[in-house]
């Protein structure tokens, strides 16, 4: 009788024990995500920053390009003005919602991109300067842990919902003290890890609100070409409405 | 034959640096003329020839396939429209393409290629394009991500045979997919539409762009030949209009080469409700139809050139006609003294520059087909670049026609009459008794 109990326990345990850890593993990781994107989206507040990208690659001289960002993560808005180098002064994204413009003064003109855009064909990408909505394109599940440098942090797979996003996996490897994220891994459709990118430094700009203040972002597929990205002058003060226009994009590059 | 052609003829000959002044501009012109129509008709040819043996066929299909507003490029179940194609037209060949752009990254360099899929087993003409520095067709075909490269991609990449290389592209739908392609071969091609060209197999692409295994990114209808070929896109656009597909002609010149390349069409918006498999139908004198109009640009520019010559020619023949007729006014008087009326001391005079025009035009013309012999089978051109359009294995492509010939001596014969007349009705008018008083 005992032994069947067992048998009966365990083949139970067999059946059922996979799936029911699975379901923890997504829970827990969707719990991690939904407290990431608590902490690093901004709601409530305008943001103004200067961010300074660095790109290098190899055989070539560094490539510097500065940008001033302005961010309402409430209305999923923000504008991007290119101020350095002056090739590409008065150039700017302007983003609501789900539609990006790039605005190119040569032509005076506004072309759609898709909102998954390189900034200015560095490896930093348009979707990392607004509000993050992770769990509408992916479902997260806890694949682990792992010490990245001196952080001890837990990984989170995120796996694309459909196929319209640039990477269909990805992996945050989140802090276990903070819950902020130290490195996300991109990988292709076949499992290529294309893009790394290390979140070196924080700031806390509201009360358990942070911003990225140090980021490199690497290219895993073209040798040794990095870009690296500090985001400096942080205000965040209330912004006119207009900034977020496509007017205010064109009267700035005048 | 009346017996003033005959004297006309006999004239050309007695004032020789005077005919010889006049005739070199004929025979100028009628080189000039002949090269620019015959460059005209060899490159018409050579591009559609090469355009339908290596990217696109006698009729070109590409799609989209719009879901609930949204929409992706490509030929939706494609099985299906070669289906209807082959019952409507037995004798036509259907070929289908896969087209993608991917970057190529190789020892720390990147390259973004243009990638063609195509089936190895039906799409064999291709092979006769290619001339292998490396490797060979039969590799490339036995080996599901084996790929042709062309020398140049080669070279800049330093990619050798058998080379396993990893590219990226960001699919149809807007992931990213990664693949090994493996070298199996190292082509050079006199076809411009074959260079840089990344030849692979259609489901490796198909795979790599995370599609279904019943798109394509267009078809090629090859028919007998190319006559009627309108008619028959008409009849297939009901054909596949019955079949559930959406079907449209091309708007445009340029719209008829977006479904060659099978571009993406231009932004826009459609309402949430409408889901459809499109498909556009061009004809490949659509296509080359923007190539037509830049011949013709070009032949209208040489015209010009040949119009000036032949206004220097018409003030040219109108002097020395009243230097001639003032010269031969004794001559004149007794042809009229004789009996010889108006209207044949006119077109004696006529005749005289529409025998000397067609002496020398018909030089020319000869010169002309010597020049073109040597061109076209001695001289030899590297087929790199935008000039292979004009090559055909390195020779440049002239094709005289007899339709050039003919135009060329057709348009001498009248534009010299119509100079001549004014001239010549002056002096054949002139009464016996003046002509023969008048001395000098």
């Amino acid at each position: 009788m005992k032994f069947i109990l067992t048998a009966g326990f365990g083949l139970l345990l067999l059946t059922f024990g996979p799936a029911a850890m699975a379901q923890d593993a997504g829970a827990e990781g969707t719990k991690l995500i939904l407290d990431v994107q608590d902490k690093i989206n901004t709601e409530a507040l305008d943001l103004t920053s200067t961010f300074t990208l660095v790109q290098k690659k190899e055989g070539e001289a560094d490539r510097v390009l500065r940008l001033k960002i302005f961010r309402r993560d409430t209305a999923s808005k923000f504008t991007i003005l290119f101020q350095y180098p002056d090739s590409e002064k008065g150039k700017g994204y302007y983003r609501d919602g789900d539609n990006l413009y790039l605005y190119l003064p040569s032509t005076r003109e506004f072309v759609f991109r898709n909102r998954k855009d390189d900034v200015g064909s560095t490896d930093v990408r348009t979707d990392l300067f607004g509000k993050q909505d992770l769990l509408s394109q992916y479902t997260a599940k806890v694949v682990g842990s792992e010490k990245i440098a001196k952080f001890d942090t837990t990984v989170v797979q995120l796996d694309a919902k459909t196929l319209d996003v640039s990477f269909p996996i990805q992996k945050w490897y989140l802090n276990k003290a903070n819950n902020l994220p130290v490195k996300v891994e991109n990988y292709s459709a076949s499992k290529t890890l294309l893009r790394t990118t290390y979140y070196v430094d924080f700031k806390e700009v509201a009360k358990g609100k942070f911003l990225f203040t140090k980021l490199l972002a690497k290219n895993n597929l073209e040798k040794n070409q990095s870009t690296l990205l500090s985001n400096d002058d942080i205000v965040v003060s209330k912004i006119p409405d207009y900034t977020f226009s496509q007017a205010f994009l064109e009267e700035q590059s005048r | 034959m009346p017996y003033y052609l005959s004297l006309a003829f006999k004239n050309i000959f007695r004032q020789k640096k005077r005919s010889f002044t006049l005739g070199v501009n004929y025979f100028v012109v009628a080189i000039l003329m002949l090269l620019l129509l015959s460059f005209s008709d060899g490159v018409k040819k050579n591009f559609s020839g090469n355009l339908i043996s290596a990217a696109a066929g006698h009729l070109t299909l590409s799609g989209a396939v719009v879901t609930k507003g949204k929409t992706l490029i490509g030929v939706a179940d494609y099985p299906t429209i070669v289906k209807v194609i082959e019952a409507e037209y037995p004798d036509a060949t259907v070929l289908a393409r896969y087209k993608l752009t991917s970057t190529v990254y190789y020892l720390g360099q990147s390259k973004s290629l243009s990638f063609q899929g195509i089936d190895t087993a039906k799409d064999t003409a291709l092979k006769d394009q290619l001339s292998f520095v490396a490797g060979s067709w039969d590799d490339y075909v036995a080996q599901n991500n084996g790929v042709l490269i062309s020398k140049d991609t080669a070279d800049y990449l330093k990619l050798k045979l058998d080379d396993e290389v990893v590219i990226s592209t960001r699919t149809r739908f807007g992931a990213f997919n990664t693949g090994t392609i493996r070298v199996k071969g190292i082509y050079e091609s006199a076809n411009y539409f074959v260079q840089g060209i990344v030849l692979c197999h259609f489901g490796f692409l198909q795979a790599l762009d995370l599609n279904d295994k019943l798109s394509a990114s267009s078809l090629f209808v090859y028919f007998k030949n190319t006559d009627g070929l309108e008619a028959k896109r008409e009849h297939l656009l009901g054909a596949l209009a019955d079949a559930g597909y959406v079907t449209s002609k091309p708007a445009s010149s340029s719209d008829a080469i977006s479904v060659v390349a099978a571009a993406t069409p231009q932004y826009k918006v459609e309402g949430a409700d409408v889901n459809e498999y499109r498909l556009t139908i061009a004809t490949v004198n659509e296509v080359i139809a923007i190539l037509a109009q830049v011949l013709d640009a070009v032949n209208a520019a040489g015209g010009f050139l040949a119009g000036i010559m032949l206004f220097i020619i018409a003030i040219s023949i109108f002097i020395n006609m009243r230097m001639t007729i003032n010269d031969r006014m004794q001559e004149i008087g007794t042809l009229r003294a004789i009996g010889t009326e108006t209207k044949d001391i006119v077109l004696m005079l006529i005749f005289e520059n529409v025998f000397l025009s067609l002496l020398f035009v018909l030089a020319g013309l000869a010169t002309a087909l010597l020049i073109i012999a040597f061109v076209s089978n001695v001289l030899s051109l590297p087929p790199a670049g935008i000039l292979s359009l004009f090559l055909d294995q390195g020779h440049l492509v002239l094709i005289p026609t007899l339709g050039s010939l003919s135009l060329i001596l057709a348009v001498a014969f009248v534009f010299t009459g119509l100079f001549s007349f004014f001239p010549a009705r002056h002096g054949g008018k002139v009464r016996a008794a003046v002509a023969l008083s008048k001395t000098y």
